[in-house]
């Protein structure tokens, strides 16, 4: 907030962090349309033209719903776990470089920063599970725990390929670097590794073992009812926007684009991306959960490390 | 009080209130948890020393691996009772001994040595810790590493060995 008055600062936190929490409103609507029509449905369209009130009457419907509270449950730890996911996708939006000149803070150590948070929000998922005390929830916190704590490697060794080549921690500075080439084509190897490791991440198909249905009800959030369980539905596609806006900085040269550069460009990428998200989950099967941890240590981590180092190669002889 | 000073309170009121609860809370989630807020905090006030890079890696390392795999630890035995029937006096007593030494050791360090206060000054960035580590301290990073290194293998070993019988 380098000089700018408070008020204009608060304005523009508050506008983007709406803006934000729409698209992850309106993901929901769009997941389940374009579910529908890969699997030749037709999806919700009775509320509202093409069924664009339908988000509204869901969030409706869950206020009114009963909050049950199981009773062996910790009260304390199953009423704060599902803030955690949101203040962790929040935190993350101050840092996202939306354009040149639409960037709410920008600290030299932004990435680090932005790993941190994303380090900080699987706690989410292994507090959930293991406040809720019954069975499936801990298997899903399990499986949680392991993951998150697996596929963050793979994720912060792509990120430091991306840093090498930048040469700043600072997110700005990265889409700077990129404005004649994005990072996709010139790391095209860290770009799929981070590809992968955000699906992991998000805890989303193929990877989202630990809410699997078919194999643990609901997994973490199978004793969250009404609102609280909104928090976490709410939180998961916060998520995958925000990850969507992440890939776009990282590896697609944020605002910058073919003609006009400016902050259309950003949402468009983030938009493909989330459209990405969504496409993978109803086209791809579940993975097994061994061979999800097979791949993160014995495939991603050591093609992430090769690829620093042949970045680092290039970038000291190159 | 000025702003800074206000956060500082702030986050060292939250540091010393997530000690207290590692030490006395009863149930080891919440152990855990006041270790995490410990940790958080503690980053904070690094970040308000103008050592951002410190304080993140804090908060990577600490608060988003060791503490999640304290919980992941605490899930698997399904330490879920409370800790109230362990026998504690005399591991009070030690306990209460090694507090003493440790504070003692931490007055002579403060009051009697007079350490000079550690400044970082406004180069406290990733490029110039960097530098630092890799130029100037090259060889004692590089044993860190190295001890690292050897920790890791003697835990794998040890697991695999247990894993045999």
């Amino acid at each position: 907030m380098s000089g700018q008055p408070l008020l204009i600062f608060a304005a523009k936190a508050v506008g983007i962090l709406a803006v934000v929490l729409t698209a992850a409103t309106y993901a929901t609507w769009a997941e389940r349309r374009v579910a529908a029509w890969i699997q030749d449905r037709i999806g919700p369209n009775k509320t509202g033209p093409f069924g664009l009130l339908q988000p509204i009457a869901d969030v409706l419907k869950l206020f009114f719903k009963e909050e049950i509270v199981p009773s062996p449950v910790d009260p304390l730890l199953h009423f704060i776990t599902p803030g955690i996911i949101m203040t962790g996708v929040i935190a993350a939006t101050a840092l996202i470089p939306f354009a040149e000149n639409l960037t709410l803070a920008d600290p030299p150590v932004g990435v680090l920063l932005l790993l941190g948070i994303s380090a900080l929000s699987g706690y989410s998922v292994i507090l959930a599970g293991m406040a809720s005390r019954t069975k499936y929830s801990l298997l899903g916190s399990l499986r949680a725990a392991a993951q998150v704590v697996s596929y963050e490697i793979p994720m912060a060794l792509a990120i430091a390929s991306v840093v090498l080549m930048a040469g700043s921690l600072s997110l700005v500075d990265i889409v700077k670097a990129q404005s004649h080439l994005p990072f996709a084509i010139t790391q095209p190897i860290a770009f799929i590794i981070y590809l992968i490791a955000v699906f992991a991440e998000t805890n989303r198909a193929p990877f989202d073992l630990p809410e699997a249905e078919s194999e643990l009800v609901g997994g973490y959030h199978t004793e969250y009812s009404s609102m609280r369980f909104a928090w976490f539905f709410a939180g998961e596609y916060a998520h995958v926007v925000i990850a969507s806006a992440l890939i776009t900085t990282f590896f697609l040269g944020g605002w910058y684009g073919p003609g006009p550069d400016g902050v259309w460009w950003f949402a468009i990428k983030t938009l493909f991306f989330v459209y990405f998200f969504l496409w993978v989950r109803w086209t791809y099967p579940r993975t097994r959960y061994d061979q999800l941890m097979k791949f993160a240590w014995k495939v991603l981590i050591p093609l992430g490390l090769l690829n620093i180092l042949i970045t680092a190669l290039i970038k000291i002889w190159g | 009080m000025t702003l800074t000073a206000v956060i500082f309170t702030l986050f060292a009121l939250l540091g010393l209130w997530g000690a207290l609860v590692v030490l006395f809370a009863k149930r080891p989630v919440y152990n855990a948890l006041g270790l995490l807020l410990n940790f958080v905090s503690l980053a904070a006030i690094y970040i308000m020393l103008n050592a951002p890079f410190l304080g993140v890696i804090q908060i990577i390392v600490y608060s988003g691996a060791i503490v999640v795999f304290f919980l992941f630890v605490i899930m698997i035995l399904n330490l879920r009772d409370p800790l109230s029937d362990m026998d504690l006096s005399f591991k009070g007593l030690v306990a209460f001994v090694l507090m003493i030494s440790l504070l003692s050791l931490l007055g002579v360090y403060l009051y009697v040595i007079k350490l000079p206060a550690w400044k970082l000054g406004p180069e406290g960035s990733p490029g110039k810790l960097g530098e630092l580590l890799l130029r100037d301290y090259l060889i004692p990073f590089e044993l860190a590493s190295i001890l690292l290194l050897v920790a890791i293998v003697i835990a794998v070993v040890l697991g695999k060995k247990g894993e045999e019988q």
